[in-house]
């Protein structure tokens, strides 16, 4: 074993430890956000897989998502509690008596997400660029309005509730280190050496031997298959599922986190997806009305957080266009380099003294 | 015979922009491509490797017509090409450009590459073997030194090379050169052509290539087909075509 992988082993081990910890430890809202933050990160990093390293813009996260969180929430339901929710039209039958254990269903939800991109990428995938973006977030919502109708499987817009609530910080860890790995494994391998090819030069790549059908399909339904696993685990965090938790504009903080992180950064995707969400929370103060000085401050009102992050958006399209990480990987050399150039700087300021 | 194009044609609505050209090009022989800015040269490198269809005429590679297939699908065959302006994978190293080009080669798919335990999965072997590869390539080229370097920060004539690396990467038995030599002083031009002919015999290449440099043109080719205009207005030896009237007016004008 390389020191690499050692090394790699021993951060996963010491994450999962702190997570076992923490999850005894915290209050149940600290770990809610910290639990929002790691199924973030798996959908985050599901688009920048599509948008980063494979250069197609992608925005069809959010319905992905919906995929996997229904999913979730109709088979996890406890069948004796379902006809509480489906008032309006009971439940099909034939799924009405089918309750299967989390894990299974957030694979079934991943399945059925990656099925549903596969049959979408025949024809969306010939487009190329803002034409690809519109498709994708024209079926995200075509899902969304589905699940709106169907009111015997999904009970349309009343949603399901009573899904059995997920809080299980390692558990949650677990599943995105897992698909972490398995990310950073396709993307170390000839594959994803082929993906990167098809972002920087789609002629080149397809003139290399690279079929780009294929190898556009492959990302685009891997993509679907993680985000429908973080949807899944989304719809279980929130413990109800409803259309309107879909709507496209949920995409928008995945782009967000990816521009932020830097598109082709798996390990800038996580800790954007830490900033972002904690940020999200921590700003909430920005929707509650302000009185400085006995006098209201007019503009502090809901929705002038989500102004907070529209602008954070602009100011790093505009200055930072490489995000945090650009296209380079977290790395213990990256660290050391960081920490030295620090130290540079003191002693600099020592001299100068 | 390695290429054989049959009187291709390619219209882009109403201008024929090459109009029925023949070609050939022999097993371990370098042909060449000459004529004017505009003469359709490129647009037969790109019905060749697919890029385009063309709208008649047919391409044959070692005996199976291969008109208007997928170029991916064509480079598989074995079919190398580079390009007139140079384009890399510009984010990515010397070492990546070349080893994405050993891709089409790949047998295992993509689980096993995602689950590569040594022993259940081909893919480690593969990548040992893409790896050496690669390195063994670009020791050949003399490129090993900068393998670590990002592709574009390489000077001007090491871009080129590396962009032959890449094409050579795919393992071809036909390499398309497009204008090589642009913007190369006369030295390095003949460098250039001992180069085309030493990878030539090294890989066991035909050569097809574009040039607006003579000198390396006359030195290396076999046959040079020349155009004007989407036609072929000469074919024949170099010293066939330094003599022929018809080319003298269509790079130099006529007199009247």
């Amino acid at each position: 074993m390389s020191k690499k992988t050692a090394f790699s082993i021993a951060a996963i081990g010491a994450i999962l430890l702190l997570a076992l910890v923490l999850n005894s430890v915290l209050d149940s809202y600290s770990k809610r956000v910290l639990n929002l933050c790691a199924i973030y990160a798996i959908i985050a990093l599901s688009l920048n897989l599509v948008n980063g390293f494979t250069g197609m813009f992608s925005l069809g996260q959010a319905g992905f998502m919906a995929i996997g969180a229904y999913a979730v929430a109709i088979f996890t339901v406890p069948v004796e509690l379902r006809a509480q929710g489906f008032y309006l039209e009971p439940m099909h039958p034939a799924i009405a008596n089918i309750e299967l254990p989390l894990i299974v269903a957030l694979l079934l939800g991943g399945v059925l997400a990656g099925a549903f991109a596969f049959v979408i990428g025949f024809p969306v995938l010939r487009l190329r660029g803002d034409y690809l973006a519109i498709a994708t977030l024209g079926f995200s919502e075509i899902i969304r309005i589905i699940f709106t109708n169907t009111q015997s499987i999904t009970n349309g817009a009343l949603g399901i509730k009573n899904v059995p609530s997920l809080s299980n910080m390692f558990f949650i860890y677990l599943a995105a280190i897992i698909v972490f790995v398995l990310m950073r494994l396709l993307l170390s391998s000839s594959f994803g050496r082929a993906f990167k090819a098809i972002r920087e030069d789609e002629i080149v790549a397809e003139a290399m031997g690279i079929n780009l059908f294929k190898h556009k399909i492959a990302s685009f339904v891997i993509s679907a298959f993680f985000a429908g696993i973080g949807g899944g685990l989304y719809g279980a965090l929130l413990g109800t599922v409803d259309p309107k938790n879909f709507m496209f504009t949920l995409t928008y903080n995945f782009v967000l986190i990816i521009v932020l992180g830097g598109l082709g950064s798996m390990s800038g995707t996580v800790i954007a997806s830490f900033i972002i969400t904690i940020g999200m929370e921590w700003l909430r103060f920005f929707d509650d009305t302000l009185i400085l000085f006995g006098t209201e401050i007019p503009i502090f009102r809901p929705g002038l957080r989500m102004v907070v992050f529209s602008i954070l958006l602009m100011v790093i399209v505009l200055f930072f266009q490489k995000g945090l990480m650009g296209q380079k990987e977290l790395s213990v050399d990256m660290v050391k380099g960081l920490v030295s150039r620090v130290k540079g700087l003191g002693k600099k300021r020592g001299d100068g003294k | 015979m390695m290429l054989e194009a049959k009187s291709l044609t390619m219209r882009f609505g109403g201008v024929t922009a090459v109009d029925s050209l023949s070609l050939e090009v022999p097993q371990g022989e370098i042909i060449a491509l000459i004529g004017p800015n505009g003469a359709g040269k490129t647009t037969v490198f790109n019905m060749i490797t697919g890029a385009y269809a063309p709208t008649s005429g047919k391409v044959i590679f070692q005996g199976s017509d291969i008109t208007a297939k997928n170029p991916s699908f064509i480079a598989k065959q074995g079919i190398g090409r580079t390009f007139q302006n140079i384009r890399l994978f510009k984010g990515l190293s010397v070492f990546e450009n070349v080893i994405t080009a050993k891709h089409l080669h790949l047998k295992s798919n993509l689980f096993q590459a995602i689950f590569r335990i040594k022993g259940l999965s081909s893919y480690p072997e593969e990548e040992k073997r893409m790896i050496d590869e690669t390195n063994d390539l670009l020791e050949k080229l003399g490129l090993i030194d900068l393998k670590d370097a990002v592709s574009t920060s390489l000077p001007y004539g090491k871009q080129r090379r590396l962009e032959i690396a890449r094409a050579l990467a795919t393992d071809p038995k036909l390499l398309l050169l497009d204008e090589p030599a642009a913007g190369m002083n006369p030295q390095e031009t003949i460098e250039l052509a001992r180069f085309i002919e030493r990878i030539r015999d090294e890989f066991k290449l035909s050569v097809l290539l574009i040039e607006h440099h003579m000198d390396l043109v006359m030195d290396i080719s076999k046959t040079i087909y020349v155009m004007d205009f989407g036609l072929n207005i000469a074919t024949g030896t170099p010293s066939e075509i330094q003599g022929n009237k018809k080319v003298i007016e269509a790079y130099l004008g006529s007199g009247d």
